[in-house]
Protein backbone atom coordinates (compact mmCIF):
# COMPACT_ATOMS: atom_id res chain seq x y z
CA UNK A 1 0.00 0.00 0.00
CA UNK A 2 0.96 3.67 -0.50
CA UNK A 3 1.06 6.77 1.59
CA UNK A 4 2.87 10.24 1.78
CA UNK A 5 5.81 9.22 0.31
CA UNK A 6 6.39 5.96 1.93
CA UNK A 7 5.12 2.53 1.34
CA UNK A 8 4.30 -0.71 2.96
CA UNK A 9 4.47 -4.64 2.28
CA UNK A 10 2.76 -6.85 4.60
CA UNK A 11 2.84 -10.54 4.22
CA UNK A 12 2.35 -13.75 5.87
CA UNK A 13 4.90 -16.29 7.13
CA UNK A 14 3.15 -19.87 6.55
CA UNK A 15 4.85 -22.28 4.42
CA UNK A 16 2.56 -24.81 3.49
CA UNK A 17 1.25 -27.88 1.46
CA UNK A 18 -2.13 -27.91 0.63
CA UNK A 19 -3.57 -28.09 3.75
CA UNK A 20 -0.65 -28.92 6.01
CA UNK A 21 1.21 -26.76 7.39
CA UNK A 22 5.27 -27.27 7.35
CA UNK A 23 6.84 -24.07 8.90
CA UNK A 24 5.92 -20.48 10.41
CA UNK A 25 8.76 -18.64 9.72
CA UNK A 26 9.16 -18.50 5.86
CA UNK A 27 9.69 -14.87 4.54
CA UNK A 28 8.76 -13.33 1.17
CA UNK A 29 9.43 -10.28 0.84
CA UNK A 30 12.68 -9.06 -0.04
CA UNK A 31 14.77 -6.13 0.00
CA UNK A 32 16.52 -5.00 -3.41
CA UNK A 33 17.81 -2.02 -2.14
CA UNK A 34 16.67 1.32 -0.07
CA UNK A 35 14.13 2.22 -2.62
CA UNK A 36 12.58 -1.41 -3.43
CA UNK A 37 11.28 -3.82 -1.58
CA UNK A 38 9.80 -7.16 -3.63
CA UNK A 39 7.63 -9.76 -2.29
CA UNK A 40 6.17 -12.67 -3.91
CA UNK A 41 3.16 -15.62 -3.63
CA UNK A 42 2.68 -18.79 -4.60
CA UNK A 43 5.26 -21.89 -5.47
CA UNK A 44 7.62 -21.71 -3.00
CA UNK A 45 10.05 -23.21 -5.14
CA UNK A 46 9.79 -20.90 -7.85
CA UNK A 47 10.10 -17.88 -5.23
CA UNK A 48 13.09 -19.22 -3.82
CA UNK A 49 14.52 -19.92 -7.96
CA UNK A 50 13.17 -16.20 -8.33
CA UNK A 51 14.98 -15.03 -5.60
CA UNK A 52 18.24 -16.42 -6.11
CA UNK A 53 17.89 -15.39 -9.95
CA UNK A 54 16.90 -11.62 -9.51
CA UNK A 55 19.85 -11.46 -6.15
CA UNK A 56 22.31 -12.12 -9.01
CA UNK A 57 20.59 -9.78 -11.90
CA UNK A 58 21.11 -6.95 -9.02
CA UNK A 59 24.56 -7.70 -8.14
CA UNK A 60 25.54 -7.11 -11.84
CA UNK A 61 23.64 -4.53 -12.14
CA UNK A 62 24.83 -2.59 -9.33
CA UNK A 63 28.72 -3.59 -10.55
CA UNK A 64 27.90 -2.65 -13.91
CA UNK A 65 25.70 0.08 -13.47
CA UNK A 66 27.67 1.78 -10.43
CA UNK A 67 23.98 2.81 -9.00
CA UNK A 68 21.16 1.50 -7.26
CA UNK A 69 18.49 0.22 -9.27
CA UNK A 70 15.27 1.92 -9.16
CA UNK A 71 11.90 0.62 -8.88
CA UNK A 72 10.20 0.72 -12.26
CA UNK A 73 13.06 -0.56 -13.90
CA UNK A 74 13.08 -3.73 -11.36
CA UNK A 75 9.68 -3.69 -11.93
CA UNK A 76 10.18 -4.06 -15.98
CA UNK A 77 12.87 -6.84 -14.98
CA UNK A 78 10.67 -9.19 -12.76
CA UNK A 79 7.70 -9.01 -16.15
CA UNK A 80 10.60 -9.70 -18.69
CA UNK A 81 12.06 -12.44 -16.03
CA UNK A 82 8.76 -14.25 -15.87
CA UNK A 83 7.25 -13.59 -19.53
CA UNK A 84 10.85 -15.31 -20.55
CA UNK A 85 8.69 -18.48 -19.11
CA UNK A 86 5.51 -17.22 -20.73
CA UNK A 87 4.69 -21.33 -22.16
CA UNK A 88 6.39 -23.14 -18.64
CA UNK A 89 5.91 -20.00 -16.17
CA UNK A 90 6.97 -19.67 -12.46
CA UNK A 91 4.37 -19.66 -10.12
CA UNK A 92 4.40 -16.71 -8.75
CA UNK A 93 2.40 -13.66 -8.27
CA UNK A 94 4.82 -10.35 -7.36
CA UNK A 95 4.13 -7.20 -5.80
CA UNK A 96 7.09 -4.68 -6.27
CA UNK A 97 7.05 -1.50 -3.49
CA UNK A 98 9.53 1.29 -4.20
CA UNK A 99 9.88 5.03 -3.65
CA UNK A 100 11.01 6.51 -7.04
CA UNK A 101 13.14 9.30 -8.15
CA UNK A 102 14.29 12.38 -6.17
CA UNK A 103 11.30 13.08 -4.19
CA UNK A 104 10.40 9.71 -2.93
CA UNK A 105 7.30 8.89 -5.22
CA UNK A 106 5.79 5.97 -3.91
CA UNK A 107 5.81 3.20 -6.51
CA UNK A 108 3.77 -0.02 -6.80
CA UNK A 109 3.52 -2.92 -9.49
CA UNK A 110 1.61 -6.11 -9.49
CA UNK A 111 2.10 -8.45 -11.86
CA UNK A 112 0.33 -11.93 -12.92
CA UNK A 113 2.61 -15.39 -13.28
CA UNK A 114 3.60 -14.42 -16.91
CA UNK A 115 4.38 -10.50 -16.33
CA UNK A 116 1.11 -8.22 -16.96
CA UNK A 117 2.09 -5.19 -15.16
CA UNK A 118 -0.15 -2.79 -13.79
CA UNK A 119 0.72 0.06 -11.35
CA UNK A 120 -2.32 1.31 -9.50
CA UNK A 121 -1.76 4.18 -7.21
CA UNK A 122 -3.14 2.96 -4.25
CA UNK A 123 -2.47 -0.47 -3.45
CA UNK A 124 -1.53 -4.15 -4.41
CA UNK A 125 -2.84 -7.63 -3.20
CA UNK A 126 -1.56 -10.59 -4.01
CA UNK A 127 -1.95 -14.72 -2.68
CA UNK A 128 -4.34 -17.03 -2.02
CA UNK A 129 -6.60 -14.36 -0.23
CA UNK A 130 -6.71 -11.84 -2.44
CA UNK A 131 -10.38 -11.19 -2.78
CA UNK A 132 -10.36 -10.80 0.84
CA UNK A 133 -7.53 -7.99 1.17
CA UNK A 134 -8.87 -6.32 -2.07
CA UNK A 135 -11.86 -6.20 -0.25
CA UNK A 136 -10.75 -4.54 3.19
CA UNK A 137 -7.76 -2.48 1.59
CA UNK A 138 -10.43 -0.75 -0.59
CA UNK A 139 -12.43 -0.40 2.55
CA UNK A 140 -9.38 1.13 4.76
CA UNK A 141 -7.42 2.96 2.17
CA UNK A 142 -7.24 6.46 2.02
CA UNK A 143 -5.21 8.81 0.35
CA UNK A 144 -1.64 10.59 1.56
CA UNK A 145 -1.04 8.34 5.30
CA UNK A 146 1.62 8.84 7.25
CA UNK A 147 4.04 5.93 7.84
CA UNK A 148 2.25 5.46 10.90
CA UNK A 149 -0.94 5.40 9.57
CA UNK A 150 -0.02 3.45 7.00
CA UNK A 151 1.19 0.51 9.48
CA UNK A 152 -1.85 0.21 10.93
CA UNK A 153 -3.76 0.17 8.16
CA UNK A 154 -1.70 -2.61 6.23
CA UNK A 155 -1.49 -4.29 9.38
CA UNK A 156 -5.03 -4.43 10.14
CA UNK A 157 -6.00 -5.19 6.18
CA UNK A 158 -3.69 -8.24 6.58
CA UNK A 159 -4.80 -9.61 9.60
CA UNK A 160 -8.69 -9.27 8.89
CA UNK A 161 -7.64 -11.14 5.27
CA UNK A 162 -5.52 -13.98 6.84
CA UNK A 163 -8.56 -14.63 9.71
CA UNK A 164 -10.67 -15.63 6.51
CA UNK A 165 -8.38 -17.45 4.25
CA UNK A 166 -7.37 -21.18 5.29
CA UNK A 167 -4.40 -21.17 3.83
CA UNK A 168 -2.51 -18.03 5.05
CA UNK A 169 -1.32 -16.49 8.60
CA UNK A 170 0.32 -18.18 11.23
CA UNK A 171 2.14 -15.53 11.42
CA UNK A 172 2.95 -11.99 9.60
CA UNK A 173 5.65 -9.00 8.93
CA UNK A 174 4.99 -5.85 8.06
CA UNK A 175 7.94 -3.63 6.28
CA UNK A 176 7.39 -0.05 6.13
CA UNK A 177 9.88 1.98 3.71
CA UNK A 178 10.51 5.80 3.93
CA UNK A 179 13.04 7.91 2.68
CA UNK A 180 14.65 7.03 6.70
CA UNK A 181 14.64 3.41 5.80
CA UNK A 182 12.86 0.21 6.55
CA UNK A 183 11.26 -0.27 9.50
CA UNK A 184 10.33 -4.64 10.35
CA UNK A 185 7.46 -5.49 12.67
CA UNK A 186 6.36 -9.00 13.22
CA UNK A 187 2.65 -9.19 14.21
CA UNK A 188 0.93 -12.16 15.71
CA UNK A 189 -2.40 -13.52 13.94
CA UNK A 190 -4.60 -16.27 14.67
CA UNK A 191 -2.70 -19.90 14.88
CA UNK A 192 -4.88 -21.48 12.38
CA UNK B 1 4.12 -44.96 2.41
CA UNK B 2 7.27 -43.41 3.90
CA UNK B 3 7.84 -41.92 7.23
CA UNK B 4 10.48 -39.64 7.94
CA UNK B 5 10.75 -37.39 11.01
CA UNK B 6 13.88 -35.28 12.57
CA UNK B 7 14.52 -32.15 15.02
CA UNK B 8 17.00 -30.14 16.55
CA UNK B 9 18.38 -31.04 19.76
CA UNK B 10 21.45 -29.24 21.74
CA UNK B 11 23.90 -30.13 20.09
CA UNK B 12 22.65 -32.78 18.03
CA UNK B 13 20.46 -33.64 14.99
CA UNK B 14 17.76 -36.64 15.65
CA UNK B 15 16.51 -38.13 12.70
CA UNK B 16 14.48 -41.30 12.29
CA UNK B 17 12.95 -43.38 9.18
CA UNK B 18 10.80 -46.49 9.05
CA UNK B 19 12.82 -49.06 7.50
CA UNK B 20 10.44 -50.43 4.65
CA UNK B 21 10.87 -49.98 1.56
CA UNK B 22 7.80 -50.76 -0.95
CA UNK B 23 6.24 -50.76 -4.15
CA UNK B 24 2.30 -50.24 -4.36
CA UNK B 25 0.87 -52.92 -1.83
CA UNK B 26 3.92 -55.16 -1.97
CA UNK B 27 6.96 -54.87 0.92
CA UNK B 28 9.94 -55.31 -0.94
CA UNK B 29 12.23 -54.94 1.86
CA UNK B 30 11.88 -54.40 5.75
CA UNK B 31 15.44 -53.24 6.69
CA UNK B 32 15.70 -50.66 4.08
CA UNK B 33 17.90 -47.39 5.54
CA UNK B 34 16.77 -44.48 4.44
CA UNK B 35 18.68 -42.26 6.07
CA UNK B 36 22.11 -41.94 3.90
CA UNK B 37 25.19 -39.95 5.35
CA UNK B 38 26.39 -37.02 2.95
CA UNK B 39 29.29 -37.02 4.77
CA UNK B 40 30.61 -37.56 8.19
CA UNK B 41 28.49 -35.33 9.83
CA UNK B 42 25.21 -34.91 7.31
CA UNK B 43 22.31 -37.79 6.53
CA UNK B 44 19.86 -37.26 3.60
CA UNK B 45 17.01 -38.59 4.77
CA UNK B 46 15.13 -39.81 1.62
CA UNK B 47 11.48 -40.67 1.07
CA UNK B 48 9.49 -41.28 -2.51
CA UNK B 49 10.03 -43.59 -5.19
CA UNK B 50 13.27 -46.14 -4.60
CA UNK B 51 15.02 -45.69 -7.75
CA UNK B 52 14.81 -41.86 -8.06
CA UNK B 53 16.23 -41.69 -3.96
CA UNK B 54 18.99 -43.49 -4.69
CA UNK B 55 20.33 -42.20 -7.89
CA UNK B 56 19.10 -38.05 -6.16
CA UNK B 57 21.26 -39.25 -3.42
CA UNK B 58 24.31 -40.51 -5.11
CA UNK B 59 24.20 -37.22 -7.15
CA UNK B 60 24.63 -35.09 -3.81
CA UNK B 61 26.64 -37.14 -1.99
CA UNK B 62 29.03 -37.50 -4.76
CA UNK B 63 28.97 -33.87 -5.29
CA UNK B 64 29.61 -32.92 -2.39
CA UNK B 65 33.09 -35.49 -2.32
CA UNK B 66 34.29 -33.81 -5.25
CA UNK B 67 34.12 -30.40 -3.52
CA UNK B 68 36.00 -31.53 -0.83
CA UNK B 69 38.40 -33.11 -3.07
CA UNK B 70 38.52 -29.87 -4.88
CA UNK B 71 38.41 -27.14 -2.01
CA UNK B 72 39.56 -29.36 1.00
CA UNK B 73 36.74 -28.43 2.67
CA UNK B 74 33.69 -29.25 4.35
CA UNK B 75 30.11 -28.17 3.19
CA UNK B 76 28.13 -26.65 5.87
CA UNK B 77 24.97 -27.94 6.09
CA UNK B 78 22.90 -25.21 4.68
CA UNK B 79 25.41 -25.18 1.62
CA UNK B 80 24.25 -28.57 0.99
CA UNK B 81 20.89 -27.63 1.59
CA UNK B 82 20.79 -24.89 -1.31
CA UNK B 83 23.20 -27.02 -3.69
CA UNK B 84 20.45 -30.11 -3.55
CA UNK B 85 17.55 -27.10 -3.94
CA UNK B 86 18.72 -25.84 -7.06
CA UNK B 87 19.46 -30.02 -8.24
CA UNK B 88 15.89 -30.35 -7.33
CA UNK B 89 14.04 -27.02 -8.81
CA UNK B 90 16.28 -27.28 -12.23
CA UNK B 91 15.23 -31.39 -12.30
CA UNK B 92 11.34 -30.76 -11.96
CA UNK B 93 10.92 -28.96 -14.85
CA UNK B 94 13.08 -31.61 -16.89
CA UNK B 95 13.41 -34.69 -15.31
CA UNK B 96 11.82 -34.56 -12.02
CA UNK B 97 13.17 -36.72 -8.95
CA UNK B 98 10.25 -37.54 -7.24
CA UNK B 99 12.17 -37.48 -3.19
CA UNK B 100 11.47 -35.47 -0.62
CA UNK B 101 14.24 -35.18 1.91
CA UNK B 102 14.89 -34.19 5.49
CA UNK B 103 18.60 -32.84 5.74
CA UNK B 104 20.07 -32.88 8.82
CA UNK B 105 23.77 -32.02 9.44
CA UNK B 106 25.95 -30.50 12.65
CA UNK B 107 28.39 -28.04 11.47
CA UNK B 108 31.97 -27.83 13.89
CA UNK B 109 31.66 -23.86 12.91
CA UNK B 110 28.78 -22.99 14.56
CA UNK B 111 28.57 -25.93 17.27
CA UNK B 112 24.75 -26.51 16.11
CA UNK B 113 22.69 -28.92 14.44
CA UNK B 114 20.34 -27.76 11.94
CA UNK B 115 17.31 -29.67 9.42
CA UNK B 116 16.08 -28.67 5.96
CA UNK B 117 13.44 -29.96 4.63
CA UNK B 118 13.21 -30.54 0.94
CA UNK B 119 10.29 -31.58 -1.53
CA UNK B 120 10.48 -32.92 -4.65
CA UNK B 121 9.57 -29.26 -6.64
CA UNK B 122 12.73 -27.73 -4.75
CA UNK B 123 11.40 -25.86 -2.12
CA UNK B 124 13.47 -25.54 1.03
CA UNK B 125 13.08 -24.67 4.63
CA UNK B 126 15.23 -24.52 7.45
CA UNK B 127 13.36 -26.48 10.31
CA UNK B 128 13.59 -26.95 14.12
CA UNK B 129 11.36 -30.53 13.58
CA UNK B 130 9.69 -31.79 11.16
CA UNK B 131 8.53 -34.88 9.45
CA UNK B 132 7.74 -36.12 5.59
CA UNK B 133 5.08 -38.71 4.46
CA UNK B 134 2.25 -39.64 6.54
CA UNK B 135 3.91 -39.40 9.55
CA UNK B 136 4.08 -35.60 8.86
CA UNK B 137 0.01 -35.54 9.59
CA UNK B 138 0.56 -37.67 13.00
CA UNK B 139 3.63 -36.15 14.10
CA UNK B 140 3.39 -32.54 13.43
CA UNK B 141 1.16 -31.92 16.24
CA UNK B 142 2.95 -33.95 18.96
CA UNK B 143 6.19 -32.04 18.11
CA UNK B 144 4.21 -28.42 18.37
CA UNK B 145 3.09 -29.45 21.73
CA UNK B 146 5.92 -30.94 23.49
CA UNK B 147 9.63 -30.10 21.66
CA UNK B 148 11.64 -27.15 23.25
CA UNK B 149 14.52 -25.68 22.09
CA UNK B 150 17.67 -27.41 23.16
CA UNK B 151 16.44 -31.02 24.35
CA UNK B 152 18.86 -32.91 26.05
CA UNK B 153 19.22 -36.29 24.49
CA UNK B 154 17.32 -38.69 26.48
CA UNK B 155 15.00 -35.85 26.48
CA UNK B 156 15.04 -36.05 22.36
CA UNK B 157 15.05 -39.74 22.47
CA UNK B 158 11.84 -40.32 24.42
CA UNK B 159 10.34 -37.89 22.23
CA UNK B 160 11.51 -39.26 19.28
CA UNK B 161 9.82 -42.60 20.52
CA UNK B 162 6.58 -41.01 21.44
CA UNK B 163 6.15 -39.95 17.64
CA UNK B 164 7.31 -43.05 16.19
CA UNK B 165 4.59 -44.84 18.79
CA UNK B 166 2.26 -42.88 17.28
CA UNK B 167 2.92 -43.17 13.45
CA UNK B 168 3.04 -47.19 14.26
CA UNK B 169 -0.46 -47.14 16.04
CA UNK B 170 -2.59 -44.83 14.03
CA UNK B 171 -0.81 -45.35 10.47
CA UNK B 172 -2.77 -48.19 8.60
CA UNK B 173 0.07 -48.73 6.62
CA UNK B 174 2.35 -51.01 8.25
CA UNK B 175 5.44 -49.65 9.76
CA UNK B 176 6.45 -51.41 12.91
CA UNK B 177 10.29 -50.87 12.57
CA UNK B 178 12.12 -47.45 12.42
CA UNK B 179 15.76 -46.24 12.35
CA UNK B 180 17.03 -43.66 15.13
CA UNK B 181 20.07 -42.11 13.81
CA UNK B 182 22.14 -39.27 15.79
CA UNK B 183 24.22 -36.86 14.07
CA UNK B 184 26.92 -34.47 16.84
CA UNK B 185 29.80 -33.31 17.16
CA UNK B 186 31.03 -36.77 17.16
CA UNK B 187 29.37 -37.62 13.38
CA UNK B 188 26.66 -39.55 12.70
CA UNK B 189 25.89 -42.89 15.17
CA UNK B 190 22.79 -45.22 14.79
CA UNK B 191 20.73 -44.44 18.44
CA UNK B 192 18.51 -47.75 18.24
CA UNK B 193 16.28 -49.99 15.64
CA UNK B 194 13.53 -49.88 17.30
CA UNK B 195 10.43 -52.24 16.74
CA UNK B 196 7.27 -50.84 18.24
CA UNK B 197 4.25 -52.99 18.70
CA UNK B 198 1.41 -51.21 20.57
CA UNK B 199 -0.96 -54.54 20.94
CA UNK B 200 1.67 -56.10 23.36
CA UNK B 201 2.38 -54.88 26.70
CA UNK B 202 6.13 -53.57 26.61
CA UNK B 203 5.34 -51.83 23.11
CA UNK B 204 8.75 -50.84 22.16
CA UNK B 205 11.45 -53.77 21.89
CA UNK B 206 14.82 -52.60 20.75
CA UNK B 207 16.27 -54.62 18.02
CA UNK B 208 19.84 -55.09 17.84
Amino acid sequence: MAGKNCVAIAGDTRFGVRNQTVALDSNRIFKINNRTLFGMTGLNTDILTLRESFKFQMNLYNLEEEREISPKTFAHNVAQTLYSKRFGPYFITPIIAGLEGEDYTPFLCATDLIGAMEFPKSFVVAGTGEESLMGVCETFYKENMEPDELFEVVSQCLLAAVDRDALSGWGSVVHVLTKDGITTKRLRTRKD
Amino acid sequence: MDSLVGFVGKNYVLMAGDTNAGRSIMRLKEDFDKLVPVDSHKILAKSGEIGDGNQFCNLIIRNVSLYRINNETELSTKSVAHYTRRQLATAIRKNPYSVNLLLGGYDKKDQKGSLYYLDYLGSSKKINYGAQGYAALFVGSILDRFWKEDLDFEDGLELMKKCLREVEKRLIIGTRCFLIKMINSDGIAVVEKVMINSKKKNEIEEEN
